[in-house]
């Protein structure tokens, strides 16, 4: 699906430069000269690097569809981190550098919800 | 949309207020005459990257359009023409369709000076001795961050070769200057060179100003950027500035436009743009090309945004934290 820039809001999955990306922070911004802004704050979900990019509001974004889902953590290795949807026995894998350190809190068996 | 009491700003609201009376007292010395203004107007000057707010005047069985104004500029320039001579309005202006967020509000304060016989710089000048005054009175952490002896000074042709590697042929010639844009990956399919242009100031022009211990003062905009100002005699550019601290536009200048027929033409050209862009259609203000005709003298003019001024100063990120009362989405 695609919107207009201008519509976009924090928390909302958007795909840039053909990676996904979440928005953090959204905010018009009408310079008085040309056209009306959206400064966006966004964070890149697979490696956690958070970028500053203006797009213009009537520019079109692909939002990414994103469901919440309730997982099981299963175990990590050195560059993943490992889930189960309990409901469809799918596994899934989450890059360590999306989720800057906290991994240290979760215990295996632990169940969460995953944007997926 | 509701009203939202943020009753623990009291404080920060008050040396909001504090920061007004020193702007007021600040012009008064240099012998600027207070004018105070109405806020609704029949007419208004056609400027087609903003929206307005358009209401209604109701008496028996007839009705007339009136409009919020957007800058007290249609106003103190007919003052100008009879000869008023140095003058400013401190009070509320209007913008439509700018959501709120840290750095906007559709109702804020604005203060708009105009010095005669001046031209952009000298109200430069006079800015910075205002803004040295404030600092000395204020005595916030603010001083320590921030040198006010001088200005950075950077040309927009400049910033741009400096910052974006855009340089000054590709920045003049709209085919150009897009190619160069889609180069450095930003959609320009279906967009004008003024809204990528302004896309590429924000993004990477604008984070780079007044952060360098003082503030920044970038000038000489292209001709498409400047409404009412006067053109330099490059022919491309006029002659107007901005002004920076820690990245956030304060204010606007410029040398003011004093030829009607081509300020006439601009006119058309940007009611033809709003109308394209399906604005609210308000009637042009003729009595303003009316007042050129008799003769603006020569002067200069700035818009200053106060509550980011004072949001500055006294070391805020946003201007909600100087509001007592706001009105929220």
């Amino acid at each position: 699906m695609k919107i207009n820039a201008g519509n976009l809001k924090k928390g909302d999955f958007i795909l840039y430069q053909n990676e996904i990306w979440q928005v953090q922070k959204a905010e018009f911004y009408a310079p008085g000269k040309g056209a009306a802004l959206m400064k966006t704050k966004i964070w890149n979900v697979k490696t956690g690097k958070n970028i500053d990019i203006t797009f213009k509001s009537g520019e079109e974004v692909k939002i990414v569809e994103v469901e919440s889902r309730l997982m099981v953590f299963l175990y990590k290795d050195n560059e993943n981190l490992y889930f189960m949807d309990e409901k469809t026995f799918n596994q899934y894998s989450v890059p360590l550098t999306a989720v800057s350190g906290l991994e240290k809190y979760l215990k295996e068996g632990e169940k969460l919800y995953l944007s997926v | 949309m509701k009203i939202k009491v943020n009753f623990s700003n009291l404080k920060n609201h008050q040396n909001f207020l504090f920061i007004i009376r020193l702007i007021e007292e600040f012009l008064q010395k240099k012998g600027y005459l207070k004018i105070d203004l109405p806020v609704l107007s029949p007419v208004l000057i056609p400027e087609s990257y903003l929206e307005v707010f358009e209401t209604e005047f109701r008496y028996f069985d007839k009705r007339e359009k009136l409009y919020l104004t957007p800058s007290p500029e249609l106003f103190l320039k007919r003052l100008l023409v009879e000869g008023v001579g140095n003058c400013y309005y401190l009070g509320k202006s209007f913008r439509n369709s700018d959501p709120p967020s840290s750095l906007h509000s559709f109702e804020f304060t604005m203060l708009e000076f105009y010095k005669v016989k001046a031209n952009y710089m000298d109200i430069a000048d006079e800015l910075l001795e205002m803004l040295r005054y404030l600092n000395e009175k204020v005595k916030s952490d603010f001083a320590l961050k921030i040198n006010l002896n001088k200005w950075e000074k950077i040309s927009v042709i400049k910033a741009f070769e400096k910052y974006a590697g855009i340089f000054e042929k590709e920045l003049f010639d709209h085919q150009l200057f897009l190619q160069k844009a889609r180069k450095k990956g930003y959609q320009v399919e279906k967009f004008s060179y003024e809204e990528v242009w302004s896309q590429i100031y924000v993004s990477e022009i604008e984070p780079h100003l007044g952060k360098n211990g003082y503030p920044t003062l970038i000038y000489d905009y292209p001709k498409e950027f400047a409404a009412l100002a006067k053109l330099n005699p490059d022919g491309k550019t006029a002659q107007r500035f901005e002004f920076y601290i820690n990245g956030i536009e304060l204010g606007d200048c410029y040398t003011e436009l004093a030829d009607w027929k081509e300020q006439e033409e601009r006119f058309l050209k940007e009611d033809k743009q709003r109308k394209k862009l399906g604005k609210i259609n308000h009637p042009i203000d003729k009595g303003f090309i009316q007042a050129l005709k008799y003769g603006l003298p020569s002067c200069a003019g700035i818009a200053i945004g106060v509550e980011r001024l004072a949001m500055v100063f006294l070391g805020f990120d946003s201007i909600d934290k100087l509001k007592a009362i706001d009105i929220i989405l």
